[in-house]
């Protein structure tokens, strides 16, 4: 995903056929750390297409000394955490409620699909057992590959909360596992 | 090592390739000798890493880069035809600032214009102290020999009759 100098100078003038480099480069990032933290994927291609709206208005100003891959894990990070976060606003009184439900029925449903052979089921369902940061810190570091320097670089936290958030993740994923 | 220490470990920077070349080899020292870490890390591969990391990832769909591309004409056009509004409007606002100062010039140019039309002319005011001359000249005259001697001649009998 190297994103040349050269590339995100054209982009900025305005040249399409640069900027669509740095789309192909980088738009699977976006889109699946967006549909696995969302968990839907309207939300994820509208989170897309504001990312990218994002990188191009922003372009110019786009600090060359900074890389523009962990500019683009942040601002990917935050929108998706954002658009959670007014999704929950936007629920009424019975949310703590239907939460509560929802979080035990898809609990019960990951256990009563121990046979399901498929991973990327199993994955959605594993990691809509986590909190929201904790899904993050995961998905950036089984499916998107980040160490630790830059998952904390990407949601501007300090490396020891990643490697704490992490453990809780697994301890977690280990004891559904485990009562299955 | 302890095992607690091992197994919080296996859990974070041992799963994650983030231990140095010394701590890793006595993590592999210790699990070569302790079952029961064995097992663990065993456990937390299975049940806790590999179901996300072995998931494929998503792409997002072909169709989405032509909309965020028509999303970017769209707001460079609004963003040209603002420019365009901007330049038409700052100009606007350039002669609304000069308006006052245009104001003050046209009554001075109106006054000035002014000024210089009801200035007599040179030869206007020497024909007008001519005539003054004349006329202070005639009424200075009047009982004067001239002017008796033109009582006795009034001219027609109409001057006669209305001027006697």
């Amino acid at each position: 995903m190297d994103i040349s100098p050269d590339i995100i100078a054209r982009a900025s003038r305005g040249d399409m056929e640069a900027f669509e480099d740095i789309y192909r480069k980088t738009s699977a990032f976006v889109y699946n750390v967006s549909l696995r933290v969302t968990r839907n994927p309207e939300d994820a291609e509208e989170i897309t297409q504001d990312v990218f709206m994002k990188v191009y208005r922003s372009l110019r100003k786009f600090n060359a000394f900074s890389s523009l891959r962990t500019w683009i894990y942040r601002i990917t990070v935050n929108t998706a955490f954002n658009r959670i976060e007014s999704s929950k606003k936007h629920v009424n009184k019975r949310a703590d409620y239907d939460t509560a439900i929802q979080s035990i029925s898809t609990g019960e449903r990951a256990r009563d699909n121990v046979a399901r052979e498929d991973d990327k089921e199993r994955a959605s369902e594993f990691l809509a057992m986590l909190n929201t940061d904790q899904r993050i810190c995961v998905i950036l570091r089984e499916m998107e590959g980040l160490n630790y320097k830059e998952i904390a670089g990407a949601l501007k936290i300090n490396v020891n909360t990643v490697r704490s958030r992490l453990k809780r993740a697994r301890e977690k994923l280990m004891a559904i596992a485990g009562k299955r | 090592m302890e095992c607690k220490k091992v197994k919080e470990l296996l859990m974070t920077d041992y799963a994650d390739g983030e231990l140095s070349e010394k701590l890793h080899r006595e993590i592999i020292a210790h699990l070569g000798a302790c079952p029961e870490c064995r097992r663990f890390e065993i456990r937390i591969k299975e049940s806790a890493v590999n179901p996300i990391r072995k998931a494929d990832r998503e792409y997002p769909p072909s169709y989405l880069f032509g909309k965020i591309k028509d999303k970017i004409y769209t707001e460079r056009e609004a963003a040209s035809v603002s420019g365009a509004a901007g330049l038409r409007s700052g100009l606007s606002r350039f002669f609304s600032m000069l308006r006052p100062a245009l104001a003050v010039s046209a009554v001075a140019v109106a006054v000035f214009g002014l000024v210089v039309l009801m200035r007599p002319t040179r030869t206007g005011n020497g024909s007008v102290n001519l005539y003054l001359t004349e006329q202070a000249e005639f009424i200075a005259g009047l009982g004067s020999e001239t002017t008796a001697s033109l009582k006795g001649d009034l001219g027609t009998s109409i001057e006669e009759f209305l001027l006697s």
